[in-house]
């Protein structure tokens, strides 16, 4: 009797282990190695919607790895090109771009067709992920670059926002002599002068000058007008007290921090920072945005870009469920999740009546909704950064830093800028 | 006919080698398949990607010759970060290793509290080079830091503003908090070094009426002189390599300003996607770490000698 119901155990074991492997066999695993920390609600959305994903699709599992950008940056290539890296990655778009030009990252034109993205999608939030028209990833950090304003900080103390260059100027040398650091921009290691950068450029050029320069190769980098721009910040500005002195040792934690703290009155950075920005102040102040200031009366214009993307490596054996995975982070229900718990804004039309944002978040939100449907007259101009090659960027983060302590020239800090836009490609 | 060993048959002397040496060969065998796994094949393909223009990305790599290299010669970052290299080379050995034999020798006693002592002093190099960096960056961070807040509260104008802002400053800045590191380590093997020093000859250098600074210059110093040169080879390879402190505190700047050859060539083969230049940097390395320890080694024995 023993005997017999030991056999039977094995036998239900060997069924159950025989059922398993089955199954097993029939699921599909998706290596997905994305950037999405704890902060800002980021990791938790992301695992909401893969629960969900594999709820409604069984046959799949996802398999998430986190994987910081400075990581990512070292490794992808290697890992897209062994074959045996992650099946969906997001990651940068500018350095995504050049894995895609090597055959390491999947066309998504067939898919595009398929699965109607580019109805869904608008076509200004599509444009930063082609390469040559092609389709190679989807965006999902459509973002742009403004000031933030501590609106209460303004309001206690009776300050006007300033508008202006001159009203900025002015700004800058009152709330300095009362203590105040009245930008809390910053320069360690560098890639914050993108903005510093970026903005006035297109506030006096204009972002009609800048398109044609970045897209169809009008223009250059050095002219005077784009020296005249960029010494309001790091000649003017500089002498108003605008920044902290030794900008270059401060990084942009601690420029958050000075915001954060009602140090300073004003933040110029990107929209991805707002949901992190409103857990740490939304119970203290008021925040709003705006435009760079205005110099010589010339339209003031936000820059706008695609931080990052998700992306299929080309040498994934699961495609179509890379794709539908895709699909999916795009659906009506993830893009809700990514909106209202990780304050991303994807290029996509958002439904958000039922929605409870903060009006920060709502304002950005509806900026990028406007210009990216083209529907209204908003337009944006670019975030440079995302548009340029990698040593561009260099020369910005390094040239920029040698500028503000004297080491260099405006002129030629844009006479290099010029060198290697001339140089790209070859 | 002569028939002494030269002349033997080759199998005949291979199979006396075979027993006399056979089992030596065999215990080395494991550590040289090793060693030719994951240090001369990787060495030998990085030279070769350092004859091409790689990407890093592309399947194709097109051999160049050796067109890297005729670049670093006119490369002007390349040449300030290796001057970098050399005042960290020269500093970060020194300063570390003085203060470590400094330490070690007055705790060679083992004083009360000696057990407390060398807990604290190695500490740092629990943390690692990269906490080490944020932990400095963050004395240093403009405005918010430690050292800028102190020069605030007492109104010490050069700690008001941060030494990593200061292009003539943030490298000794950068150095000071890897020194900082280092010197435990050092104590530490310097330490165990004087464990083995005889102490009848400094008995006997007492008796003659020797000093405290003469036992220490004649007599402790030269039976140190293996671990000194140890930890000297270490600490100048070190400073050849140097990244992790550098890349969490400036990553190479304000400007260009500490940059080294570490953060040059992990810019130019990961940031820059320029993976053939990359690995002649990394070559050039490779090549003074070399030099740099064959020197130093040659300089110590014509000493002894």
């Amino acid at each position: 009797m023993q005997a017999k119901h030991y056999w039977q155990g094995i036998g239900a074991v060997l069924v159950i282990l025989a059922t398993s492997f089955a199954f097993a066999q029939d699921r599909v695993r998706l290596l997905v190695w994305d950037q999405h920390g704890e902060a800002g609600g980021q990791a938790s959305a992301i695992e909401r919607i893969h629960a969900s994903f594999m709820a409604e699709h069984p046959h799949i599992e996802i398999v998430r790895e986190l994987t910081p950008f400075e990581q990512l940056r070292a490794t992808a290539r290697t890992a897209l090109a062994s074959g045996t890296g992650p099946d969906v990655i997001y990651h940068d778009v500018t350095p995504s771009r050049e894995l895609f030009q090597a055959g390491l990252i999947l066309s998504l034109e067939d898919y595009a067709e398929r699965f109607g993205w580019r109805d869904r999608f608008f076509e200004a939030g599509l444009d930063f992920t082609e390469v040559d028209g092609e389709l190679m990833g989807l965006g999902l950090e459509y973002e742009f670059v403004g000031v933030f304003v501590n609106r209460t900080l303004f309001e206690e103390n009776g300050w006007d926002v300033p508008q202006t260059h001159e009203e900025s100027l002015e700004f800058c040398r009152m709330a300095s002599a009362e203590g105040y650091v009245p930008y809390a921009h910053s320069q360690n290691p560098g890639w914050q002068n993108f903005f510093s950068f970026t903005m006035p450029v297109h506030n006096y050029v204009g972002a009609d000058y800048m398109e044609g320069l970045l897209f169809r190769d009008e223009g250059r980098w050095d002219t005077p007008e784009m020296v005249y721009a960029v010494n309001t910040v790091y000649e003017e500005m500089k002498e108003a007290n605008c920044f902290v002195p030794d900008l270059n040792g401060l990084d942009y934690n601690g420029a958050q921090e000075l915001f954060y703290t009602g140090e300073s009155p004003l933040f110029p950075t990107g929209t991805w920072i707002i949901g992190r920005l409103l857990e740490a102040t939304a119970d203290t102040f008021e925040t709003e945005m705006m435009p760079w200031p205005s110099i010589d009366g010339r339209e003031r214009v936000y820059t706008a870009g695609m931080g990052s993307a998700y992306f299929i490596s080309a040498s994934t054996e699961h495609p179509e469920e890379a794709a539908l995975y895709l699909d999916y982070l795009f659906s009506d229900e993830a893009v809700a999740i990514w909106v209202e718990e990780a304050n991303f804004i994807p290029p996509i039309p958002v439904d958000t009546t039922e929605m409870d944002l903060d009006p920060l978040f709502r304002f950005a939100l509806d900026t990028l909704t406007v210009a990216g449907s083209g529907e209204g007259d908003l337009s944006l101009g670019y975030n440079v950064d995302l548009l340029v090659p990698v040593e561009f960027n260099t020369m910005m983060m390094e040239g920029f830093q040698a500028v503000w302590d004297g080491r260099k020239t405006v002129e030629d800090q844009l006479a290099d800028l010029q060198r290697i836009w001339e140089a790209r490609g070859q | 006919m002569a028939t002494g060993p030269l002349h033997q048959p080759t199998s005949l002397r291979l199979r006396r080698l075979w027993r006399t040496s056979g089992a030596a060969y065999l215990f080395i065998l494991p550590t040289f398949v090793l060693c030719v796994i994951f240090i001369l094949y990787p060495f030998a393909s990085s030279f070769y990607l350092s004859l091409t223009d790689w990407d890093g990305a592309r399947a194709v790599k097109n051999f160049i010759g050796l067109g890297n290299y005729f670049r670093l010669v006119q490369d002007r970052l390349l040449w300030q970060s290796l001057q970098n290299n050399v005042i960290w080379m020269v500093l970060g050995s020194a300063i570390p290793i003085s203060l470590g034999l400094t330490l070690a020798l007055l705790l060679w006693s083992r004083p009360r509290g000696f057990l407390t002592f060398r807990t604290l002093f190695f500490m740092p190099q629990i943390v690692g080079w990269a906490v080490t960096g944020i932990i400095w960056a963050n004395i240093y961070r403009a405005r918010r830091g430690v050292l800028p807040q102190l020069g605030q509260t007492f109104d010490w104008d050069f700690l008001k503003l941060s030494f990593l802002a200061n292009p003539d400053l943030a490298l000794y800045a950068v150095l000071l908090a890897a020194i900082w590191f280092s010197i435990g380590f050092f104590f530490v093997i310097l330490l165990a070094g004087l464990q083995n020093v005889d102490m009848e000859l400094i008995d006997a250098a007492k008796i003659d009426g020797a000093n405290a600074a003469q036992r220490l210059w004649h007599v402790v110093i030269p039976q140190l002189s293996h671990v000194i040169t140890v930890v000297t080879v270490l600490a100048l390879i070190g400073g050849l390599k140097v990244f992790d402190i550098i890349w969490t505190m400036t990553r190479g700047g304000p400007g260009n300003a500490t940059e080294v050859i570490g953060t040059y060539t992990y810019k130019k083969a990961f940031v820059e996607s320029s993976v053939g230049y990359g690995a002649a940097l990394s070559m050039v390395m490779a090549l003074l770490a070399l030099i740099t320890s064959l020197v130093f080694l040659r300089i110590r024995e014509r000493g002894q000698q």
